[in-house]
């Protein structure tokens, strides 16, 4: 505090002898300029005192200038000062979340060195699981009626940090709405237990997904298939004894409709849950897909697979084939590919199996406002569930590759 | 049955319409002879070969859905304006069109074939149009009546 005032009084000091200067030589060409200017021929001597009038009051409003300016300046830095130094992050932003300003902690937060982050959304993943896409719409920089928020902000090396931030508004200089976003980091142990948690429940939803969906599929195929089989043999049966002719042309068209009906529901069941899954394994499961799924779109899809007849656990099976099934829909969805490779190798040494799907089409840029969709998310939490990761790699014009890794065990 | 890429009168009504809708593709669908699947079997205006692969169940699809029912239909603005998923839509995704109206080619009175004009963006058939999609159809139909009579039925 003391050296502090010391400082300050040098300050003046030297301020003061600069407009001293200054203020003598003004005062000097002011009497000059006035005597000058009324004709008077006065001694030197006596322009003494009108010379040190003029002196005075320019002095005096030097120092009020100056006392001014100092009680501006210092709130100025003493509120710098508070935002510099402050344990949260600060981020302020303009209307369009570009980062204008932020503070120590917040490039801390970031880990920029020299890197420079010009848009909020490219650091923001927000909430994983249930929310974890993002809705530009509802985004909570729009409103602050959700403060404060937890979210992940993604740093400068792509790791997920797990934070709290409160929002709040003010007004750009050119009237328009900008944000202060404040972040403090959320403890180690609170983001292992989200993570945790997240997991437990999107794996439970698969898991009830799938229970649900080989229950549906097994009911359709043996329950309203059989009967229908039932009654397309009675049908037969009332052809055989039958001796009118119409009847029996009507009979043959009601024939048709039940094998029809028979072939939908087939169909359906399969597309739930094909039951091959469970009885003959993923390699002749997906061959079928890949067959039928080529059909469809019209695609030529090449399979490929390494490795030996043992089966995998089924949660890897069911994941694998999941995965894949996604990958091809978005492939004939938005790639325009005419072909496609899916290939699937166990490594028995190191324990483990990829899959890969590759579309020879369009390929997609990747940003946070195209991944609304629960496809690519899904097919990385599935990965991510049994232990195993996730990749994806596009290029415009090129294509899009999806592989995924997941350790056996 | 020969194919119907090799007969010239098909190829002519087919390119006639292109050129008299002023839309982007033309295609014709039949139900396979033998099973209930159906099947595209020429196309004008075509980007790739997709369509000679695609293969439609019975029901599934706009070619399905229109032999099924035996009525026309009409997209305006695919994928916003459709009943049922994307993926039910393989000739709208394989040839990118946005916009496309179809109508049932009959033989022996029961609608055993498609008729689809397809443009790349958004549209709306007039009835002008609509009318020379459908006298079309009949001449497919007269054209083609020996082939699938001597074919197969
Ligand atoms: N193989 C691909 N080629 C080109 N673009 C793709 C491909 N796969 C995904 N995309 C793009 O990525 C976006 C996100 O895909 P994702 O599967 O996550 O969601 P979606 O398909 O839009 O919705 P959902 O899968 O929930 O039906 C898509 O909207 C699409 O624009
Ligand atoms: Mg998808």
């Amino acid at each position: 505090m003391y050296s502090r005032s010391r400082v300050h009084n040098r300050n003046l000091y030297l301020f003061l002898l600069k407009n001293g200067l200054i203020s003598i030589s003004v005062s000097l060409i002011i009497v000059q300029t006035l005597i000058s200017l009324l004709q008077i021929h006065i001694h030197y001597l006596e322009k003494i005192p009108l010379f040190f009038f003029v002196l005075i009051i320019i002095t005096i409003f030097f120092m009020i200038i100056f006392i001014q300016e100092r009680k501006i300046r210092s709130k100025q830095e003493q509120l710098l000062a508070v935002i510099e130094n402050s344990t949260q992050s600060l981020f302020i932003l303009d209307k369009d979340k570009n980062i204008i300003s932020l503070n120590d902690s917040g490039r801390e937060l970031l880990d920029l060195q020299n890197h420079k982050v010009v848009n909020f959304c490219e650091v923001c993943s927000t909430y994983p699981g249930a929310d974890k896409i993002c809705d530009v719409s509802n985004c909570f920089l729009m409103n602050d009626k959700e403060n404060p928020v937890e979210l992940y902000i993604k740093n400068h090396h792509k790791e997920l940090i797990p934070v709290q931030a409160t929002i709040s508004f003010y007004t750009t200089p050119d009237k328009q709405k900008g944000t202060v976003v404040g972040i403090q980091k959320v403890s180690e142990k609170r983001k292992e237990e989200h993570k945790e948690i997240e997991k437990m429940i999107t794996h439970s939803i698969f898991q009830a997904q799938e229970k649900e969906r080989k229950l549906i599929s097994r009911e359709l195929h043996d329950g309203i298939g059989q009967s229908l089989f039932g009654m397309l043999l009675h049908t037969d049966f009332i052809k055989s004894i039958s001796e009118d002719k119409m009847g029996i042309t009507q009979l043959e068209k009601l024939q048709q409709m039940i094998s029809q009906t028979i072939e939908d529901i087939r169909y359906l069941s399969a597309a739930l849950r094909p039951s091959t899954l469970d009885n003959h394994g993923l390699i002749a499961t997906l061959k079928n897909h890949i067959r039928d799924f080529g059909q469809r779109f019209g695609i030529q899809i090449n399979f490929t697979y390494k490795g030996s007849n043992e089966r995998l656990p089924s949660a890897i099976e069911t994941a694998l084939y999941r995965i894949a099934q996604e990958a091809l829909i978005n492939a004939a969805k938005y790639s325009s590919a005419e072909r496609i490779d899916v290939s699937i190798s166990v490594d028995k040494d190191q324990n483990k199996v990829s899959l890969t799907i590759t579309d020879f089409g369009k390929g997609v840029e990747l940003t946070s406002t195209n991944r609304r969709g629960v496809g690519i998310y899904s097919m990385e939490e599935r990965a991510s569930i049994l232990g195993g990761d996730f990749f994806i790699n596009s290029k415009i014009g090129k294509g899009t590759q999806i592989q995924v890794n997941i350790p056996i065990v | 049955m020969t194919e119907l890429r090799d007969m010239p009168a098909v190829m002519e009504v087919c390119d006639q319409l292109l050129k008299d809708v002023g839309c982007d593709f033309v295609a014709l669908a039949l139900q396979n002879e033998v099973g209930p699947d159906v099947r595209w079997h020429f196309a004008s205006g075509n980007e790739n070969d997709k369509y000679k692969r695609i293969t439609v169940r019975f029901g599934k699809g706009i070619a399905g859905k229109i032999i099924s029912s035996g009525s026309p239909m009409m997209i305006s603005d695919f994928p916003n304006d459709i009943y049922g998923k994307v993926t039910d839509h393989p000739i709208m995704l394989a040839e990118k069109l946005v916009s496309c109206y179809a109508v049932p080619l009959f033989f022996n009175g029961s609608p055993k074939g498609v008729l689809l004009v397809g443009k790349r963006r958004t549209y709306t058939f007039i009835d002008n149009e609509q009318e020379m999609v459908k006298e079309s159809a009949e001449t497919l139909e007269q054209i083609l009546k020996g082939h699938i009579l001597g074919g197969g039925a």
